[in-house]
C-alpha cells in the first residue's frame, strides 16, 4: 500500500510539474543548435525570466554583439515549451533604431528564424523578453549563413 | 659482490634519467598574471562592462567568412607556426597566443583544413591548461569531429561556446587581465590575416572597408587595456596599439540609416537592410595598418 502511495505521488509530481521535463539550459541549446543546419554558429544566449509582477516593468535581458556588413546572419529563437512564455527578440542598431522583432504584431504571430543581411557594420543590441510578461525559458542563437 | 653494490646506483641513474625526460616534456609553470593586479574598483570598469566590451570584439568566424566570401585563397603561411608554442613561458604570452591559435583554428575550419587543425587544437588545449581554464573545451569531441570537414559547424559551436564561457569565467574569477589578452590576441590575428591575404583586385575594396571598420573595435580594446597599461608586457602592447590607433584616425566612417523592410519566406523573416555605411580608407592607410599590425603580431607570436 505504501508503495502505491509513493508511485502515485511520483506520477502526480511528474504530471503536474512542467519543470520536471523542462529543457531549459544545455538541452535546449543543443536542440536549437541543430536547427542552424549549414549556418556557422557564432553565439548563443540562454534566457530565463520570471513572470512579470503586477506594477513592475517587463522583465527582459539585452546583449550586444558586433555584426559586420557583407555577412548574412541567421537568428534563431527556441522556446522551452514546458513554460508558458514565448520569447520575442528585438534587434536594434548602434543608434538604437529598431531593426527587426520576431513578433508580427498585426497577426499576433511569432517568427522563429530571422535572416539579416547586414549593410551597416556596428554593435547591435539583442533584447529578449516573453510575450505578455509570462515566465519563460529560451535560447537565442546567432549564426552566419553560408 | 661489487655488482650488487652498483645495482642501486644504476637503478637510481636510470630513474633519474626517466624523471628528467618526463620533466622536459612537461610545460613550464608560469607565475605571472595568476590573479588580476587590479581590483574591480581600480579597473574603473564594472565586470558587466568588461564582458560587454569583450563581446563587442568580432568573433574570428566573422572575418574568416568574409575573406572566404571575397574569394581569398587559404594560406598556411599566415598562421602562427604551431611549434612556436614552446616559446611561450609567461601567462602574458600564453593568453595572447591562446587568442592567436584560436583564430588560426577558426580560419582553418572555415577553409575546410580540418585535418591540419589537430596540432592547433592541441596548442589551444595546452595554453588553456597552462592558464587553468582547460575545462571549457571538450577536446576529445573536438579531436573526433576534426576528422571530417562535415563537422565544421559542430567544431565552431564547441569552440565559440568554449571561448565565450571561458571569458565570462575569467571575468567572474577576477582574472579580467587574461580575458582581455585573449581578446586582444584574437583581434590582432584577425586583422593581421585580413591585411595580408591575397585576393583579386576587385575584392580588395570590400576587404579594405572591413579593415577600416576595425577602428571602433580598436577603441574598445584600448578601453580594456588602459587600466593595465603600466604593467610589464601590457605597456608595450598598449603603446603599440595606441600607435595603430593614430593610423586608424585617417579612416572616415559614416552611417546613413534607412528603415528596413521585411519579407517572409517559408517561415523565415528576411530583413532588407536599407541602411548604408561608408568607409573611406586610402591605400596608403591600409599599407600603414598592415605594416604596424605585422610588427605588433611579430612581438606577440615571438
Amino acid at each position: 500500500m505504501k508503495k502505491h502511495y509513493i508511485l502515485l505521488s511520483l506520477i502526480f509530481l511528474f504530471a503536474f510539474s512542467g519543470k520536471s521535463f523542462s529543457q531549459c539550459g544545455e538541452p535546449l541549446l543543443k536542440n536549437c543548435h541543430e536547427k542552424i543546419e549549414n549556418a556557422r554558429f557564432l553565439r548563443s544566449w540562454p534566457i530565463q525570466l520570471p513572470k512579470q509582477a503586477r506594477g513592475e516593468t517587463l522583465p527582459q535581458v539585452s546583449f550586444k554583439m558586433p555584426l559586420t556588413s557583407g555577412n548574412t546572419y541567421k537568428i534563431f529563437a527556441c522556446n522551452d515549451d514546458q513554460l508558458p512564455g514565448k520569447v520575442i527578440i528585438s534587434i536594434r542598431n548602434q543608434n538604437d533604431d529598431l531593426v527587426v522583432t520576431s513578433f508580427v504584431i498585426e497577426q499576433g504571430r511569432h517568427i522563429s528564424v530571422i535572416m539579416f543581411p547586414v549593410a551597416m557594420s556596428g554593435i547591435y543590441t539583442f533584447s529578449f523578453y516573453f510575450e505578455n510578461g509570462e515566465e519563460g525559458c529560451a535560447v537565442g542563437v546567432v549564426a552566419i549563413a553560408e | 659482490m661489487k655488482k650488487k653494490t652498483k645495482l642501486p646506483l644504476i637503478l637510481a641513474l636510470v630513474a633519474g634519467l626517466i624523471i628528467s625526460g618526463c620533466q622536459q616534456n612537461q610545460r613550464q609553470e608560469a607565475t605571472d598574471l595568476l590573479y588580476d593586479s587590479k581590483k574591480e574598483g581600480e579597473l574603473h570598469l564594472h565586470k558587466d562592462l568588461v564582458k560587454e566590451i569583450i563581446s563587442s570584439v568580432p568573433n574570428p568566424v566573422e572575418m574568416s567568412s568574409l575573406l572566404q566570401k571575397a574569394g581569398v585563397v587559404y594560406s598556411q603561411e599566415l598562421l602562427n607556426p604551431a611549434g612556436n608554442i614552446d616559446n611561450y613561458n609567461t601567462n602574458f604570452q600564453r593568453a595572447l597566443n591562446l587568442g592567436v591559435y584560436g583564430t588560426n583554428l577558426v580560419y582553418m575550419n572555415i577553409y575546410d583544413r580540418t585535418l591540419s587543425t589537430l596540432r592547433y587544437l592541441s596548442n589551444v588545449r595546452d595554453l588553456a591548461s597552462d592558464l587553468r581554464i582547460e575545462q571549457f573545451f571538450d577536446y576529445k569531441t573536438l579531436n573526433r569531429l576534426s576528422e571530417s570537414s562535415r563537422n565544421i559547424d559542430s567544431v565552431l559551436f564547441i569552440t565559440n561556446t568554449g571561448f565565450d564561457n571561458m571569458a565570462r569565467y575569467l571575468i567572474e574569477q577576477g582574472r579580467s587581465n587574461i580575458a582581455v589578452l585573449i581578446s586582444a590576441g584574437t583581434w590582432i590575428e584577425s586583422l593581421y590575416t585580413a591585411t595580408h591575404v591575397e585576393t583579386m583586385p576587385g575584392n580588395r575594396d570590400f576587404i579594405n572597408m572591413r579593415i577600416g571598420e576595425q577602428k571602433k573595435v580598436l577603441d574598445n580594446l584600448l578601453i580594456l587595456l588602459h587600466p593595465y597599461r603600466e604593467e610589464p608586457g601590457f605597456n608595450w602592447l598598449f603603446e603599440d596599439l595606441m600607435e595603430l590607433k593614430k593610423i586608424f584616425e585617417d579612416v572616415k566612417i559614416s552611417y546613413v540609416y534607412a528603415e528596413p523592410t521585411m519579407q517572409e519566406l517559408n517561415g523565415v523573416l528576411i530583413v532588407i537592410d536599407n541602411s548604408k555605411s561608408e568607409v573611406i580608407i586610402g591605400d596608403d592607410t591600409i599599407e600603414r595598418i598592415a605594416n604596424k599590425i605585422a610588427k605588433i603580431r611579430t612581438r606577440v607570436i615571438g
